[in-house]
Formats: structure tokens, sequence, C-alpha cells
């Protein structure tokens, strides 16, 4: 029998986002270094590390931001569903489309709160009409933040309290009903009320679509995610089940970092 | 020692004061007129006249030069006894006749009906205006031969006209008794000294909407419309070949979340290229578009064509390369205020360069583009050093200044600056109450300001709703 520290994935698990010996360069500094990593299908995926460990950078290879940043060099792939998202000829907005991403400083576009939930279908030339809002009101529905936002619908976004903006952005990201959702520290700025708040409009969305979660807060990264990753200098130190990367961490530095010695 | 901010502060003052000192003393100098002086020589002769400034020479030879009845300057040897003004003295100004001062005695119709006095006055100042509007209706701006070219109808209608019109005459008696006559349709301009501010101020409104709206009128040339139109018309062109260029480039290096090495070079440069003084340019596109594109086009479309001796088009051209790295600087740094936050989220819905230009960056940077447009117009508007060099007009077409200039895209250009550096005017313009120059640098300045002021404000006017 394997030991289940060793074997991460549950055998119910299905590969839904994969990265292989995924390396990001960016003026000859290693962003990235080899990630070997299989994010299971429907799940919440939490990545922890210290500032400058790669977070962020592994989100931006899935949503394919990294694309349009200067100077940068990949090798190795990452995979959606099996679709190579980087390499020749990849069709760049259509794979966009499948991923839904939040960011960390609780930015919105200008506009309404309607037009910041509805942009992406916007995009894909949606009119304007009873469909585009019903579209709006079972996505804000799905989150279940349709109480709170519903007076709010037509007044500027950027008025809102940061938490509120972040649940804008979060119904944003997934009224397109991508399959993955990459959220790049969505709490950073908010106060525990706020937080609690969104991440019940997180586990809502779980399930259905999978969550790639980068976070500094280690209680949300305890709480939330069904597996944990440790990210290191762009390396990949630890992954695994959430219990058992927190209660017996196989490596030195996962340990320290967890129990607050450093980071 | 002392922080010398204060006395910093003071010159200052002193640098802002100069130009507001000359706008108020050129405005004093248009608002009271120098009106017709009775002189009395030591010979006992008694004429009208307008002493003009001197020149340094006759100041140096202690000589006074002054326009005399018949519109020509005579230079007196020693000062004379007296030169009282005389308010009672018109200054006529007319088509058919050298100039007129004297007082007026009256005005005689035909038919035997005379005025006298008031009604007179009244006639003289509204009579000439409405004689000359009726006959430009007739014959509308003058072609550079009078009398060319006119259809029968239109003959007979002027002949009409001119049978009615020769009726009405003002009398003008001189100092010395001789009283002379003039049609009232010929009178161009009749002038009074002013009784006061508030009579200045009542002849001069009507004299500057002359001088800087009207159209030339078909027997005098009028005021600086044309020159400001040819201005207006020129630093719009030059937004269209370089500003508008700009514009788009700026756009087209939005699209970026990282502005790249490329993008940051542009920037630097276009900051460079814009501190590169106009006469530079002037040299340059003198040397490139008069000498080499121009002289070859009329090579090869030869003859008729003139694209070789300079002209508006290049003149637009050469404003336009001026201005566009001012307009693609503030363009930039304009797009940079969008805040990035807002293009990553766009793009990581997906949406296309042109989607992220069209949806985020426009709608908030709009107002900062247009802002840049005119920062551009405003620096080609300011610059007419490198005009020299390229075709602008030193002639206005008035009788005694020059031909008319052929205005057209490949003709030459009329321009505010140009023509108050290098003044077509006779010296008398300003004793007789039409000081061009100072007119034009002001319309120059007014425009530059203006251009200016809606470049700094617009962008301004509106916050975006949040910068988060």
């Amino acid at each position: 029998m394997i030991h289940p520290a060793l074997h991460p994935n549950d055998p119910g698990d299905v590969a839904h986002v994969v990265f292989r010996g995924w390396t990001v360069r960016s003026d000859a500094r290693d962003l990235l270094r080899w990630i070997d990593l299989e994010i299971p299908r429907g799940r919440i995926v939490a990545l922890v590390g210290p500032a400058g460990s790669g977070k962020s950078v592994l989100l931006s290879s899935v949503n394919r931001l990294l694309a349009g940043r200067p100077g940068v060099e990949t090798g190795g792939g990452v995979f959606l569903d099996g679709d190579p998202l980087w390499g020749r000829g990849v069709d760049d907005l259509s794979l966009k489309r499948r991923t839904g991403t939040v960011f960390r400083d609780a930015a919105v576009l200008p506009g309404s709160v309607h037009r910041n939930i509805a942009f992406p279908l916007l995009l894909d030339g949606w009119k304007p009409g009873t469909r585009l809002d019903d579209a709006v009101e079972a996505v804000l529905r799905s989150i279940s933040a349709w109480d709170r936002l519903r007076d709010h619908l037509h007044r500027p976004a950027g008025g809102l309290r940061a938490g509120m903006r972040q649940l804008v952005n979060l119904a944003r990201a997934a009224v397109g009903r991508p399959e993955v959702l990459l959220l790049d520290e969505p709490c950073g700025d908010l106060d525990p009320r706020e937080t609690e708040i969104v991440e019940r409009a997180l586990l809502d969305l779980s399930g259905t679509r999978t969550v790639m979660l980068a976070t500094h807060n280690l209680a949300q990264a305890s709480r939330l995610p069904h597996r944990v990753a440790f990210l290191l200098d762009g390396k990949l130190e630890e992954y695994g089940p959430t219990d058992r990367v927190f209660q017996r961490p196989m490596r030195g530095s996962t340990e320290d970092y967890l129990s607050g010695r450093f980071g | 020692m002392r922080f010398p901010a204060r006395s910093a502060l003071a010159l200052l003052v002193v640098f802002l004061a100069l130009p507001v000192l000359a706008l108020l003393g050129n405005t004093a100098r248009l608002l009271f007129p120098p009106s017709p002086r009775l002189v009395h020589l030591r010979d006992g002769t008694r004429f009208l006249a307008v002493p003009l400034p001197p020149d340094p020479l006759e100041k140096a030879l202690g000589r006074l030069p002054v326009l005399v009845d018949d519109g020509s300057i005579r230079v007196l040897d020693r000062m004379p006894v007296s030169m009282e003004a005389d308010t009672q003295a018109w200054l006529v100004r007319r088509d058919d006749g050298p100039m007129l001062m004297g007082r007026l005695s009256g005005v005689v119709a035909e038919d035997g009906d005379t005025l006298a006095g008031e009604p007179a006055r009244r006639a003289l100042e509204e009579m000439p205006k409405r004689l000359r509007r009726d006959r430009n209706r007739i014959l509308p701006r003058s072609p550079t031969a009078p009398g060319a070219a006119r259809s029968p109808e239109t003959a007979r209608r002027m002949a009409l006209f001119e049978a009615d019109d020769r009726r009405v005459v003002a009398l003008f008696s001189e100092p010395d008794g001789t009283v002379r006559t003039a049609r009232l349709s010929s009178i161009r301009e009749a002038d009074r000294a002013p009784a006061g501010l508030l009579d200045g101020i009542r002849q001069t409104l009507p004299r500057l909407g002359l001088l800087l709206l009207e159209a030339p009128d078909a027997w005098d040339g009028g005021g600086l419309e044309p020159v400001l139109a040819s201005t207006l018309a020129l630093v719009l062109l030059s937004g269209l070949v370089g500003g508008l260029p700009a514009l788009l480039a700026a756009m087209q290096l939005a699209d970026r979340t990282d502005p790249g090495l490329r993008t940051r070079w542009i920037r630097i440069s276009s900051e460079w290229f814009s501190a590169v003084p106009g006469v530079v340019w002037g040299v340059v596109g003198s040397g490139v578009l008069v000498e080499g594109l121009g002289v070859h086009l009329d090579r090869i479309f030869a003859p008729g064509a003139r694209w070789g001796e300079g002209g508006m088009l290049w003149g637009a051209i050469t404003l336009g390369a001026l201005s566009a790295p001012v307009t693609l600087a503030r363009a930039m740094s304009a797009i940079d205020r969008v805040p990035r936050s807002w293009r990553e989220i766009a793009r990581s819905c997906g949406a296309t360069r042109w989607q992220v230009l069209r949806q985020v960056i426009l709608p908030t940077a709009a107002r900062g583009l247009v802002g840049a447009w005119f920062s551009g117009l405003a620096r080609a508007a300011g610059e007419t050093a490198p005009l020299f060099l390229v075709g602008a007009a030193r002639t206005l077409g008035r009788s005694g200044v020059g031909p008319a200039p052929d205005i057209s895209l490949s003709g030459g250009f009329l321009h505010l600056g140009v023509l108050a550096c290098d003044p077509p005017w006779p010296r008398t313009e300003g004793a007789l109450g039409r000081p061009l120059a100072f007119l034009s640098l002001s319309l120059l300045a007014l425009l530059c300001v203006g251009l200016e002021y809606v470049a700094v404000r617009l962008p301004q006017r509106r916050e975006p709703e949040t910068t988060r």
C-alpha cells in the first residue's frame, strides 16, 4: 500500500489542470522551475508560499496573461483538460475564456456593477437585454450575493466597499462559466468579515469548477481547500491534501513556513 | 545668505507684468488712436496732420514725421509752434481719392436735401457701411482686375447703384477754408478723435469687428479675417497630418499590460523630439519637403504646378512633424493614467486588443487623448519660425502692399505670426487706428493660450469614479 502522503490524489480525482516540467524565466531569472502539478477537477487548491515564490506566475500561466509580458521565456507545458495552453498555434482567446480570474487589489472596471459582471459576456457579443440580466442574476445567486448586490446593480462598481468589489469580481470571473477559477489572493485587502463572505461565495462555486487560490493567509489555506501546494523560490516544495500538509509536512521548509518561522 | 526665493518671486511678477503692460498700452492706443491735430508752423501755415512715431534716425535729428491730408508722410524739420488736438476733425480714408482730414460741414444729397450737425455725423458714420454692403452684394469679392468679366446684368445693376449713390456727398472743410467732397459710398473708414473713454470704446468696437472678423471688402482688402482663417486652417491641418497619427500610434502602444522596451524608447525619444526647436524643423521641412519633394513634384507634373515654392501643405506637414512628439508623449501619459489593473481584468476576460482599447482604455482616456491632441495644436500654433522657411506669404493683397497671395494647399498661406514679424502694412497703420501687428500678435497669443487651456483643462474635468 502506498502511503497517502506520497500519493496526493484521491483515487476518484481526475486531473484538470496539469503542469509538466513547467519553467518560466524572465530576464535570465527563474520565476518557476520545473513545476509538476496536477490540479483535480472540481476541487479547491491553495497555492501558498512567501511573496515572490511564484504563486501569481503559476496562475498567469493558466490564464495566459504571462504571454503579454515582455522578456518571458517558458519551457515545459501546461494542459487544461488535456489541451496545451502554451506552444505554437494555441488559440489565445478561446483558452482565456475557459478561465476566470480575480486579482488581489479589488479593482473593478469603470462603470456599473452590472457592466462589470456582464463584461465577459458583452465581449462575446451579447446584447443588453433580459437574457443578459438573467445571466447576471444567476451568477450572483450562485455565489449567494444577489441579495447584497441587487440594489447596487446600476450604480458605479467603484463606489462599493472592497469586499463587495471582490464579490463583483468573483461574479465577473464566473459569469462566463469557465472551467477554472484563478484567484490571486482575493481576500488580501479584505477584513475578516468581508473575507468570510467571499470565502462562502467561493465554496458555493467549487464543486462545479476547479479553483486555484493563491493566498498568504494560512488560516484561509487550512480552512477552504482540498489540497495545498507550497511554493518556495519558484519550486514546488510540497503538494498534498490540506490536513496532511498542515499536520505532517514532509519537508522542513514547509513546516517552517506553515508554523510561521519565516515568510 | 538669505534664501533668494522672495526676490525670484518679484522677478517672476515683473516677467508676467511685461506682456500685460504691453497689452494695456496697445489697447489704450487702440481706444485713443492718434487723431488729426491742428499744426501751426513757424511760417504761419496751418494744416491738419497726424503725428507718427519717429524712426531712430528721425529721432536723432529731432525731426517729426506727420501724416498729412493727402495720405503722404511729411517730415517736419523743426518742431511746430503748436500742435493741438482738433476733436472736431475727421480722418477719412476712401477708395477713389487720397485721404481727407477736416471738419464735417454737412452731408448733401444731390436733390438738395442737406444734413448738418448731429444728423450729418450719424449719416457719415452709418451710411458708408450700408452702401458698401449693398455694393458688395451686387459685385462680391473683388477680382484682381476690377471691371473684368462682369456679366451684363451685374453691369446694369452696378450702373444703377452708382447713379443712385453718386448723389450723396459729405463735405469737409479744412483749416485754410477749402471744402472737399467725398462720396459716402467710397468712404472706407471715417474716424474722429474720441471724446473720452466711452466714446473711444464706442468707436473702437465696430472697428475691431471690422479688422478681425469681416471678410475682405471687395474694395479695400478688409481686416485680418483671411489671416486668421488661414492660420486656423494651417493649425488644424497640422493636427490632421501630425496629431492624428500620433494619437493612433499611442493607442497602438497602449494594449500592453507591461510597457516593453520598445514602448519606453518611443516614449523617451518623443520627449526628446518635442524639445527640438521649431526653426530646426523649419530647415528640415524646407530641405526635404520644399526643395526635395516639391521640386521633384514640379518636375513631374509641370507645368503649372508650384509645389516647389513652399505652401500650406508643406507648412502643415512641418508643423505636424513638430507637434506629433508632443501629442504622442501626452497621449501616452494619458493612457498610462488608465489603471493597469483594469487592463489586466479585461485581458483575463479574454478581451482582444481592440476590445481592451475600445471598452476600457478609450472611455477613460478619451479626454486625455483629446487634450493631447490640443496640446499638439497649441505647440503647432505657437511656432512661427519654421513657417518663414516653408512658404508663408509676406503680402496681404491690399493695395500697395503686394499682390494677393494664392491661398491653396499647394499655394502660400497667411500666418498671424509671420505677418506680425514681417509686416506688409504701411507705417501709417497704427496712426490710422489699425494696429494690425498688435492685433495679429494678440490673436496668435490668444489662440495658443486657448488651445493650451483646453489641452490642460480637458483631462482634468472628470476623474474616473475610482482609481482602484
